[in-house]
């Protein structure tokens, strides 16, 4: 039940056509020589590169980070004498990177301007590991609250209800095998199901390998109008639906496997893009800890609730399956770097939808979904929520 | 045309006592009910998160309950570990009851979803806890 007043926030289809043309990104991981814009530099220029655009096309820009300070997004910028265009800061906790997509793709379809940077960065080793710093204003934080803490007590929902701890296993064992195949991924091993379970507890029922690494990373991608697409040479992809969902305050019982957040923002994007679950090739999902994939099959609608994970264990998700889930490893294997994941996943979607994802392409992709939430805030589900839909161009 | 008055900062950094003892000597969580619209929550507050125009006024919530989940934390940014958290449905309350997160004490014990769980008074900054109910 929810107690708010959630409201709609009209159509989630963009008035006019948005092109991803072009994307960049570091290998996600410890890169504690490098500062914000030391990381982000080069995926900026690399894709403004790929787009076949100069610097000076660029009308606006539009930054995701969490916890990089003042004006990270200038001081990004100004490394390569990009100035004077606005250049706006985005917080969404984990969705800031999606985040300043949604903005960058809401601007350029109302025709405010024709080419528009993203770029997400977050360095988190600057914090000497451990879990994510969260904000002790909030009541359930200065509790105890850390995020390990609130996916183990989904998971132990999960085990109470439905399914088994080798479910959550084998979520991480998919997510390092596909990570396997990505140069840009953070960890590049395969695990077994019993490393996942021998690893060190963090949060029980959660394990060490079911929980994202720590780590750095940026990536950036161009946007463009129809007009400005029509004048490049390279390939393009298209956003079908961009949505961005707050979460609605509960303080009662809520049931911890049915984050409605991610169902209406899910359902809000289906409506836009014009398509179903069913037509996805590709779909890159918040899988900050293993149980998450499995709360997000159903609420994505990849299958009916209650079947996360027979639809796991069918071998659809993963490579030569109906829709595959996270090929670039996801945020398990590839990293989780906050304010840079949802830009890394549209990054991710444009590779496999322009099939130059290389060892980890999925044979005939064609459609993309992008998935990120953001959470750590008491008597909400989560305080963000991004979805993304893309299209071959 | 009247001059516009300045809106008012909330002092919501305040916290009064997060407990209080029922009249059959149980420690009770005290929280919050909606003078407007009933709506209860924990810990206290000054603005109603449902109906956004009553006042809250401070009232018991419940002094058990039952655990809804539960993780043994083992890594953490704010404390020492290991700690025990959990979700536990606050009874007494009925449908529009809270659910609240709390420490469960002792960090090492048997918790299981459904245990029957009442809040007790603790030493230290953490000023109470829940503990299974033996009763």
């Amino acid at each position: 039940m929810s107690t708010g007043s959630a409201v709609s926030t009209g159509s989630a289809a963009l008035p006019a056509p948005v092109h991803v043309v072009g994307a960049a990104m570091i290998p996600m991981g410890r890169h504690r020589r490098s500062s914000y814009a030391g990381l982000a530099v080069g995926p900026v220029l690399d894709a403004l590169a790929a787009a076949g655009l100069g610097r000076e096309r660029v009308r606006a820009a539009f930054v995701g980070h969490s916890f990089g300070g003042m004006l990270t997004g200038q001081r990004v910028l100004k490394e390569i004498g990009l100035g004077g265009l606005p250049v706006v800061n985005v917080d969404n906790a984990c969705s800031g990177g999606a985040s300043a997509v949604h903005l960058a793709a809401r601007a350029v379809a109302a025709g405010e301007y024709d080419v528009v940077l993203v770029v997400g960065v977050e360095k988190l080793t600057q914090f000497g590991g451990g879990t994510l710093p969260l904000v002790t204003e909030d009541p359930e934080v200065r509790r105890g609250m850390v995020m390990p803490a609130l996916y183990a007590m989904r998971a132990r929902r999960y085990l109470h209800e439905r399914g088994t701890i080798d479910d959550l296993a084998a979520v991480s064992v998919k997510a390092r095998r596909h990570g396997a195949r990505n140069p840009y991924a953070q960890l590049r091993s395969e695990v077994t199901a019993e490393q996942v379970l021998a690893s060190r507890p963090i949060a029980d029922p959660l394990t060490l390998f079911m929980c994202c690494p720590t780590g750095d990373g940026a990536a950036a991608v161009v946007l463009v109008s129809d007009r400005a697409r029509a004048e490049l040479d390279g390939p393009a992809v298209r956003i079908l639906a961009s949505v961005l969902h707050s979460g609605e305050m509960d303080l009662g019982a809520r049931d911890m496997l049915h984050p409605e957040i991610t169902f209406a923002s899910a359902r809000d994007a289906y409506e836009a893009a014009g398509m179903g679950p069913d037509e996805l090739d590709v779909v890159e999902l918040h899988d900050a800890f293993s149980i998450a994939e499995l709360i997000y099959y159903e609420a994505l609608g990849l299958c009916p609730v209650g079947e996360a994970g027979k639809l796991l264990r069918s071998g659809e998700t993963t490579f030569g399956g109906r829709v595959v889930v996270n090929p670039s490893g996801g945020l398990l294997a590839k990293g989780h770097p906050v304010g840079a994941s949802g830009t890394a996943q549209v990054a991710e979607a444009f590779w496999q939808l322009t099939g130059t994802a290389g060892d980890r392409q999925v044979e005939g992709a064609r459609t993309a979904l992008t998935h990120v939430t953001g959470g750590g805030i008491a008597g909400l589900d989560h305080g963000a929520c991004t979805v993304h839909v893309l299209r071959a161009g | 045309m009247h001059a516009t008055q300045p809106s008012d900062p909330l002092e919501d950094l305040l916290a009064g006592p997060s407990t209080s003892t029922t009249p059959s000597g149980d420690l009770a969580l005290l929280g919050s009910v909606c003078a407007g619209c009933g709506a209860r929550a924990f810990p206290a507050r000054m603005t109603c998160h449902v109906c956004a125009g009553g006042r809250p006024a401070e009232a018991p919530v419940g002094s058990s309950g039952v655990l809804y989940s539960w993780t043994r934390v083992h890594v953490s940014a704010t404390r020492d570990t290991p700690y025990a958290l959990g979700y536990v449905d606050m009874d007494g309350a009925g449908d529009g009851g809270v659910r609240v997160l709390g420490l469960l004490d002792p960090v090492g014990a048997e918790w299981a979803v459904g245990d029957v769980v009442r809040v007790v008074a603790t030493e230290g900054a953490d000023d109470w806890s829940f503990t299974k109910d033996a009763r």
